[in-house]
């Protein structure tokens, strides 16, 4: 028998199931939906923080007044972050002077309380000079008005996050006056949304010049400290080597030891490094997915596809009779298998589909439903549906013609 | 003698059935039996005699316990499984007392059944198992499925399918078995002449009456072919 007529006559067979043996390849539907979900929302992080990555720099580095890279994280820079040393001036005076630096600037940052139209509540606010703006050309961009520049006062460029979503329904637009802890702000600008998972925080937030967020936070920092250091470095260089210069600078300048140092500089390939062991474990919890989707799958499969054997073991003796060899047998049986895999996957596809339309829509989770999604998960199914149909295909092959004839 | 014309040659077949605790049946207890083409052959014995086990045997759906068995002068033991059912389909069309149609097809379909496998020449077939059932009478029923057809309707279809791959032999367990007298008749008379288009075809039965259509008989009893 050869695979187009096989095909036919299985395929035949399944349209007249009844809706009982269909009900058992649920279990294949639901471990689809799983994996397409998790694929494509870790396929979303990835393609997220490629773009984030792409467009913030690979030279990039920063410095925090904070001993671990591990509290920068669970703090984030939307929190304050516990800090355990400070950072001065003169710290970055000296970076400055490095060889391989090639821009360095400051920034301050902290809550503030806003009022915008009658309207009070507490924002994050980050001061910084202006040579930050064109150290990040492609992160940050303008979509109304303008940055500020140094030596205006009392004026703020606003993420768009900030501008769109902090008041509600009353927009800020570049004229728009915003009272921040009881001082009128002019905004100048509001920033293109960067809208990457990574970055809501940043398109939360809102700039303020240096100096003036120094009078905002009067009283929490020193007369001469900054929050963090932004460093770009020179191609030419070796960012690690200019890290490991810094380190020992910045310790010298707090008289610690670089062991105990009391602050941490990030490169931007540890950032992804770090990303990157996040989503190795997400491809692991995957991976633990998929093999319970298919073994929950398998299982029904493998069941519906016994009693499909049982059902019919007369007409296995009639094909026998007409001259089916177990090849033949094999290969009806296996199709059937392997149809009802591929239908399971079909449907685990649109309801997968669905599930992620949703989490888009009610978290606004970032999702890439990939073709290499859909094709993994047609390559899954059928395949599934082949093993699981393995044993009971071939316990109908292998029947006996005469008691197969005379079963009832 | 000329082993040209012998279909199949069965030589002391014996077939034992084991049922456990050291207990067999004997079905079959040293048959030696030839069929000739273009024969007419009616199997006759009582419930239990061992003709159902016959057929099977002349039919390669059964393997003996022991004895040797030729069709078309090869000794069946040298083939395997797989090309004991090839040959099967080539060479045999089998039809059964309780018709043995797959209900989940059309009468169409099921005379096709045996041409799905391609053993043969497998183009025109949906047109050869029309034109065959045509011939039934069936011709205004292709489309439908066994359990819209009487029990007459649903042997005729069987035979169609046993006639479809143009088989050297078609063998019928107790065809009329399951039929009223006047349809068993009318299954009788069609088999007849398929027996008078040169077909070779041997009938199973328990009854006298279908003896006297066929030209041989075959008479069985506890396992063994009774001497003439
Ligand atoms: N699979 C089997 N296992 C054990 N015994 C069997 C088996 N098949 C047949 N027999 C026995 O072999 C003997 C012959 O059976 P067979 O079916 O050939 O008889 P039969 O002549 O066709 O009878 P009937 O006219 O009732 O169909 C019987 O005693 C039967 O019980
Ligand atoms: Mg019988």
């Amino acid at each position: 028998m050869n695979l187009p007529e096989a095909t036919k006559y299985s395929f035949n067979n399944l349209i007249r199931r009844s809706l009982r043996s269909w009900l058992t390849i649920l279990g294949m539907v639901v471990g689809v939906i799983a994996i397409v979900v998790i694929l494509s929302v870790s396929e979303g992080f990835n393609r997220d923080i490629n773009t984030q990555m792409s467009s913030f720099g690979a030279d990039m580095m920063f410095v925090y007044p904070i001993s671990s890279l591990e509290s920068a994280f669970s703090g984030g820079s939307g929190g304050l972050m516990t800090t355990s040393g400070k950072l001065r001036q003169a710290d970055v005076d000296d970076i400055q002077g490095i060889p391989g630096v090639k821009a360095v600037t400051r920034g301050i940052f902290g809550r503030a309380s806003l009022s915008f139209k009658g309207k009070n509540i507490t924002g994050f606010i980050i001061g910084v000079d202006d040579e930050m703006f064109d150290m990040y050309p492609t992160y940050i961009e303008v979509e109304s008005g303008r940055v500020f520049r140094n030596g205006e006062r009392n004026v703020a460029f606003f993420g768009n996050d900030a501008a769109n979503k902090l008041f509600g329904k009353d927009k800020i637009e570049p004229g728009s006056i915003v009272q921040m802890n009881g001082r009128n702000f002019r905004v100048v600008g509001v920033q293109k949304l960067i809208g990457t998972s990574l970055s809501s925080a940043d398109d939360a937030q809102i700039y303020v010049t240096f100096d003036d967020a120094r009078d905002l936070f009067r009283g929490q920092f020193l007369e001469d400290e900054v929050g963090t250091i932004m460093i770009q470095a020179d191609s030419g260089y070796n960012p690690e080597d200019i890290k490991d210069t810094i380190e020992h600078k910045l310790a010298a300048n707090h008289r610690v030891r670089v062991d105990d140092k009391d602050f941490t500089v990030i490169t931007s390939a540890q950032i992804s490094e770090i990303v990157g062991t996040i989503l190795v474990s997400i491809q692991l919890v995957l991976g633990a997915v998929t093999l319970i989707a298919s073994v929950v799958g398998a299982i029904g499969i493998a069941n519906t596809m016994f009693m499909n054997v049982l059902e019919r073991i007369r007409e296995i003796g009639i094909l026998k009779s007409v001259g089916a060899t177990r090849n033949d047998i094999l290969m009806l049986f296996l199709i059937e298998s392997a149809i009802i895999g591929l239908a399971g996957g079909i449907i685990g596809l649109a309801l997968g589909y669905l599930t992620l339309e949703l989490l888009v829509y009610l978290f606004a989770i970032p999702v890439f439903l990939r073709l290499r999604i859909i094709a993994f998960v047609f390559i899954f199914s059928i395949g599934t549906g082949v093993l699981a149909g393995i044993i009971p295909s071939w316990r109908a092959a292998k029947m006996d013609p005469v008691e197969a004839l005379s079963y009832d | 003698m000329s082993a040209g014309n012998d279909i199949i040659r069965l030589e002391k077949i014996r077939k034992i059935y084991p049922m456990g605790k050291g207990v067999t049946v004997e079905a079959l207890r040293g048959v030696d039996l030839t069929i000739k083409k273009g024969e007419f052959v009616s199997i006759l014995g009582p419930s239990g005699s061992g003709k159902s086990t016959l057929l099977h045997m002349i039919g390669i759906l059964d393997s003996p316990t022991s004895g040797k068995r030729y069709i078309d002068g090869i000794d069946t033991s040298r083939m395997g499984e797989d090309e004991q059912a090839r040959v099967r389909g080539l060479k045999i069309g089998f039809i059964f007392q309780t018709f043995n149609l797959i209900p989940s097809l059309t009468a169409l379909e099921n005379v096709e059944l045996p041409l799905m496998l391609c053993r043969g020449a497998c183009a025109g077939r949906r047109e050869r198992a029309a034109e065959l059932l045509r011939q039934v009478g069936l011709g205004e029923r292709l489309d439908h499925h066994p359990n819209e057809l009487s029990g007459g309707q649903r042997q005729r279809v069987a035979i169609a399918r046993a006639l479809v791959n143009e088989p050297e032999l078609i063998l019928a367990d107790e065809p009329t078995g399951n039929l009223d007298s006047k349809t068993g008749h009318e299954i009788l008379m069609l088999l007849k002449s398929l027996h008078g288009q040169g077909r070779t075809v041997v009938i199973i039965t328990h009854d006298q009456y279908i003896t006297n259509v066929t030209d041989r008989v075959v008479r069985i009893k506890d396992g063994m072919i009774e001497k003439v």
